[in-house]
């Protein structure tokens, strides 16, 4: 009897064995090299467990990477925008802060950051690959799927990290915001009449990627924003919340150019593409905006308390600065 | 500007439909005639209907409307309030598509891709055109494609390898504006199974999407003089996600040849290459300038790729056809200094050549790429139908030659591997036979007296099998593969020379004139293969083979057979190491050596070319053995869009047979020497490459060197023989506005040879090509280039061709007015030395020539 379990446990670990073998094949290898770059990459930018950010002001950290695979289609897309967000140089697109994409539809107009749309979708295709050699079924959120994105933001902002939706049949604006590292079960939504900005049209004009603009200026929310829009695009959105000009919003910023968008492309595939909404926004929370705003204003000045990093090397933390002052 | 001050002026009215119906969210916008700033705006209601104010003065304004689904529309009215009513035309606006001053060239790990739009100009038409002006990306003027000094290894549309290395059938009809972008895998291996690492890299070209999945046909069609010039082609394409296709038909007399598009640059396949005759007629030596300054030509070639994507397998069929005509007529003078005699010889021929080439090439192939699993089967028939006539004049006579070169050949290839974790398993089988019966033919052989025709016949069999299996094991960093192999190789060669003298009267072949052997050589071993990785920055690959070689010459007229066996270790090392992702260094070294081969074994003579007779006077076996090293360093800074390569070799070749040739009247007699020789060969050479973002200029600019020292054998003296090469070039591509595109291209070249320690004259060229693009609007397009070569040592040293091109392009078809050859440039004459011969060679080069094309869509 002994014997005959001798050989099972033997035959248990000969499996075992076989699994590992697997898991030294190349692809793996390649994977978890990537996934090494990516962490090292990562560990590169400032973190707070770092020694070199001593001193440095720094944004709460990125989140892990989401499963991106699963998703609703919403809307038929026709035109795609794209927006240098706080970008140093438009030509080098390290120096954005985001490359973010407004897409536009019949029902729903749709803006989001693409780097970390981008980040999401590598990492998933990577789990999905690795699930397929080893046969498993890892699902999200992995350790080894930090995210490490493109551009030079630092961190987790909600500007990178929401995703606004545009209904345009009921004239609402829902914001999916995703929140920071370790703080995965405060993220919530919340929806509101579509904001109206109060434009004045003024007689300046340039041209933006060909295109000629026209100025106009508005106070929305505490701050005072300039827009350039062009009237041979006779469409009335732009980047974030900006809308209602009788023409597409080509470059906008604030008069503290705090925050800056600028157009960067524009597309319109001939078969249309899909607008998506990820199901993994059915666990968000609902809320409203002066929550969320509330929310994340304490998240953003007690990041380290809340989520119980004591041990980091740097504490302190940039200063809760939004776009809408109100 | 507030513009409150004036009256209110109120426009309300509606927006419609041809059929009435009301149009919803459409912009309406007033302005003030002559002023192209919005004063004030609306959307329409679901009712469509809009209200607009307007405070500002002006006598007129304007109100227009706009919509994504709707023609823009507007009226002129009086400022003041009114109702107005639009009826809108749908329609969907097309915008103008923008992508913005991203990075032209992007780094992701080993891959680097290249946005085809932000290097395209509009003198360029198909995907080549645009591949010459990206930084480190080089293409030969046969179409070569290098990535930083070395040869792809791959070339993929959308990641699927169709045309097996007959990549010019792309680079030259797949047109830049159907591509997004080109990627360069760095460091490509082939197969996903395999382990071991690569130093080439590997191109892929993206498609744009609305390029994909539809089917492309296009035609161009040409008449010029002088002579009458035609050109005619077809072209269909289609690359879906899982089926692609190329088929081309191209036919001309303009001096393009099947080869550029047809040629092979990777990827052998299963038959044996077409290694050319034994035999040979004289022939005019070819000018180093544009193949289309000179070569006389009749082409017609065919060529049809499909590639279908079954789940995981892909199936590819490549048949190609061509049947040219070639005319070459020349004139070269031949100088050998013998050691002996004080006067040299000399030998002046002008020949007129005719060539009619017949190819056929079929291959079939099935191909399996999987990480854990590799299948490849490629099945190969090639057939050619050759012949070439030359009529020679000399001082001492006139003769008609002859050269019938027929080839048939059938293949197979086979490729297995599988991984089972860190176990690789693999199976190669390949096996070919090929026929060359080839024959020349002299008449009349005015230099051997009493003799009017010879004729030299020589039929050349060959079988070649390989079997392999491998082994491969995977621990930690280290790979381990071992190749039991076991080769073939049975050759059999029969000669036979014989005549017919003045009378008429048929001389068969005596002894000495035939050959009838096998010569048969077995291999059988094992090749090491020890490749170690660390991370992504250090490599090393030790490769070993190691095996037993069996030579047997049956000499079947002699009836009696020679054998010999020998151990062959031939190993080379590769190692490179990545200082950070721009920073590599790489190097090797290798030992290697060989024994036999059949130009070494055969007894009887064989006319070779008409005045060349061969045949071997040592019974010893043929040995070689070589040994070098290289050392190079690459740098590719994407950002800075910077790429260098500077490297340097060394080469040591034994050798213990010596060849050389001694002459009776104008017949040379080739002659072995039992006298070992060595070669010692080094080079340096260095390269970079550069775009600016200033004037989208590209700069390129290499310099290199090499010296080698051996021995010569001539009427049997051996005389110690040394060269020195030095060479330099540079490119230069801007484009300062975008009316106006300047290609500059510079070459320069020195070569210098010392035998017995004598300096014969150095020999120096040096090139310059200028190529002006002019834009006067976006449909006209025209073209200046001016070659200039100058040689040191001819009779006219200086040749200039100057070429102009008008192209007018609209959206479905190209006109095109070609003149070439403007100087009207007669005669290409160049020298050549080598050891102690002198050749002078005067060649026709067409002339003064006008064509006028159309290149049309036909879909």
């Amino acid at each position: 009897m002994k014997r005959k379990l001798f050989i099972i446990a033997t035959l248990f670990a000969m499996t075992a064995g076989a699994q590992n073998v697997d898991m030294n094949n190349q692809e793996l290898m390649r994977l978890q090299q990537q996934s090494e770059t990516r962490v090292k990459n990562q560990q590169k930018r400032l973190s707070p467990y770092d020694t070199n950010s001593r001193g440095k002001a720094l944004n709460p950290m990125l989140p892990d990477c989401r499963d991106v695979s699963k998703f609703q289609t919403k809307d038929q897309g026709t035109i795609r925008i794209s927006y240098a967000f706080n970008a140093q140089n438009i030509a080098a697109p390290k120096t954005y802060d985001d490359l973010q994409r407004l897409e536009i539809g019949k029902k729903f107009v749709k803006y989001y950051g693409y780097y970390v749309y981008e980040a999401d979708s590598i990492a998933t295709a990577e789990l999905k690959e690795m699930n397929r050699i080893m046969h498993s079924n890892m699902p999200f959120p992995d350790e080894g799927l930090s995210m490490s994105i493109n551009g030079k933001h630092q961190g987790w902002s909600r500007y990178l990290f929401s995703e606004f939706f545009k209904d345009l049949s009921k004239n609402e604006l829902i914001e999916y915001s995703r929140m920071p590292e370790a703080l995965q079960s405060y993220e919530c939504y919340y929806t509101e009449p579509t904001p109206k900005q109060n434009w004045q049209i003024m007689g300046e004009t340039k041209t933006i990627v060909g295109y000629q603009c026209q100025k106009a200026t508005c106070s929305f929310r505490g701050r005072n924003y300039t827009a350039w829009f062009a009237v041979d695009i006779p469409l009335c959105y732009g980047p974030w919340k900006f809308c209602g000009l009788p023409g597409l919003i080509l470059e906008v910023y604030d008069d503290k150019k705090e925050y800056v968008f600028e157009c960067v492309g524009i597309e319109q595939p001939q078969h249309g593409f899909s607008i998506i909404l990820l199901d993994n926004y059915k666990t968000y929370r609902k809320t409203t905006r002066t929550e969320l705003d509330r929310t994340l204003k304490r998240i953003c000045e007690n990041y380290y308390q809340i989520t119980g990093m004591t041990n980091v090397v740097n504490k302190q933390l940039r200063p809760y600065n939004p776009m809408e002052l109100k | 500007m507030i513009l409150s001050a004036y009256s209110q002026t109120v426009i309300t009215g509606s927006v419609r439909n041809k059929q009435k119906e009301p149009v919803s969210f459409v912009t309406v916008t007033i302005q003030r005639l002559g002023e192209n700033i919005i004063a004030g705006f609306v959307s329409s209601n679901d009712d469509g209907r809009f209200q607009l104010t307007y405070t500002g003065g002006g006598d007129s304004l304007l109100v227009s409307v706009r919509g994504m689904m709707i023609e823009k529309a507007t009226r002129k009215i009086p400022n003041r309030s009114t109702t107005l009513d639009f009826t809108v035309e749908e329609k969907a606006n097309q915008l103008k598509e923008v992508q913005v001053k991203a990075n032209p060239v992007i780094r992701r790990s080993d891959t680097l891709s290249y946005l085809v739009g932000a290097f395209s100009g509009q003198g360029d038409r198909t995907i080549e055109d645009v591949l010459k002006k990206m930084p480190g990306i080089d293409i030969s003027s046969s179409g070569t494609i290098s990535y930083n000094g070395k040869a792809i290894n791959k070339f993929y549309i959308e990641d699927l390898d169709m045309l097996g290395g007959r990549y010019n059938l792309a680079t030259r009809n797949i047109e830049a504006k159907d591509v997004a972008s080109v990627q360069i895998y760095e460091n490509h291996q082939p197969i996903k199974a395999e382990s071991v690492f690569s130093d080439q890299a590997a191109i892929n070209l993206r498609l744009k999407d609305n390029s994909k999945g539809i089917w492309a046909f296009q035609g161009l069609a040409g008449f010029g003089y002088k002579p009458f010039l035609w050109n005619a082609e077809l072209t269909a394409m289609q690359f879906a996600r899982n089926r692609q296709h190329i088929s081309t038909y191209k036919g001309n007399n303009s001096g393009h040849t099947a080869d550029e598009e047809l040629l092979k640059h990777y990827d052998a396949g299963a038959t044996l290459p077409y290694t050319g005759s034994m035999l040979s007629v004289s022939q005019p030596g070819i000018p180093d300038v544009d193949k289309k300054r000179f070569t006389d030509n009749r082409t017609n070639s065919v060529s049809v790729n499909q590639l279908v994507k079954v789940k995981d397998t892909e199936l590819t069929t490549n048949i190609n056809f061509y049947n040219e005509r070639l005319d070459k007529n020349g004139y070269a003078s031949f100088t050998q200094y013998l050691p002996d005699a004080s006067t040299p010889l000399l030998i002046e021929e002008t020949t007129s050549n005719t060539t009619k080439e017949n190819n056929l090439d079929v291959s079939l192939g099935m191909q399996q790429n999987k990480q854990m699993e590799y299948f490849h089967n490629k099945f190969d028939i090639q057939s050619s139908w050759n012949e070439t006539y030359t009529h020679l004049v000399s001082p001492d006579g006139t003769n008609y030659q002859h050269l019938d070169q027929p080839y048939f050949s059938i293949g197979n290839n086979l490729s297995m591997m599988k991984r089972t974790g860190k176990h690789l398993l693999r199976l190669r089988f390949d096996a070919t036979y090929s026929n060359r019966p080839h024959l020349l033919c002299v008449t009349p052989a005015f230099y051997i007296d009493s003799l009017q025709t010879v004729t030299q016949e020589v039929i050349q069999k060959t079988i070649n099998a390989n079997l392999c299996t491998s082994y491969g094991l995977t621990l930690g960093d280290f790979t381990l593969n071992y190749t039991p192999r076991l080769s073939m190789n049975l050759r059999k060669m029969d000669s036979s020379l014989t005549a017919t003298d003045k009378e008429g009267n048929f001389i068969p072949a005596a002894e000495s004139m035939r050959n009838d052997l096998w010569y048969n050589s077995y291999q059988i071993g094992v090749d090491q293969d020890y490749t170690y990785k660390k991370g992504n920055s250090l490599r090393v690959r030790l490769i070993i083979p190691t095996y037993l070689s069996v030579i047997s010459n049956h000499d079947r007229l002699a009836s009696h057979t020679v054998s010999h066996s020998r151990w062959i270790v031939s190993p080379s090392l590769t190692a490179d190491y990545n200082f950070s992702p721009s920073l590599k260094v790489v190097t090797n070294g290798y030992y290697r050596k060989s024994y036999g081969n059949m130009s070494d074994a055969y007894k009887g003579y064989i006319l070779q070319s008409y005045r060349n007779l061969i045949r071997n006077t040592s019974d010893r076996l043929f040995e070689s053995s070589g040994s070098g090293g290289s050392l190079g360093l690459e740098y590719r800074d994407v950002i800075r869009m910077l790429f260098l390569n500077i490297g340097g070799g060394y080469q040591h070749n034994r050798k213990n047979l010596l060849y050389g040739y001694n002459y009776e009247g104008i017949v040379g007699t080739k002659i072995t020497l039992d006298q070992p020789t060595n070669t010692d060969t080094y080079s340096l050479f260095a390269g970079s490459s550069k775009t600016l973002s200033f004037w989208q200029t590209k700069i390129e600019a290499s310099v290199g060197m090499s010296r080698s020292r051996s021995e010569l054998l001539l009427q049997n003296v051996l005389q110690p023989f040394h060269t020195r090469n030095n060479t330099t070039g540079a490119v230069l591509n801007t484009t300062p506005c975008r009316y106006f595109n300047l290609a500059y291209q510079f070459s320069w070249m020195r070569s210098e040879q010392w035998v017995c320690d004598v300096t014969l004259p150095a020999m120096l060229i040096h090139s310059h090509n200028g190529k002006i693009w002019i834009f006067p609007t976006e449909q006209l397009s025209i073209n200046l280039n001016v070659d200039y070569q100058h040689f040191n040592e001819t009779g006219n040293p200086n040749i200039v061709f100057a070429d102009a091109l008008i192209r007018y392009t609209t959206k479905q078809i190209d006109w095109e007015l070609e003149c070439n050859n403007l100087f009207n440039s007669r005669h290409y004459v160049s020298t050549v030395y080598s050891g102690m011969s002198t050749s002078i060679n005067t060649y026709q080069l067409r002339p003064f020539s006008v064509l006028v094309k159309t290149r049309f869509k036909l879909k």
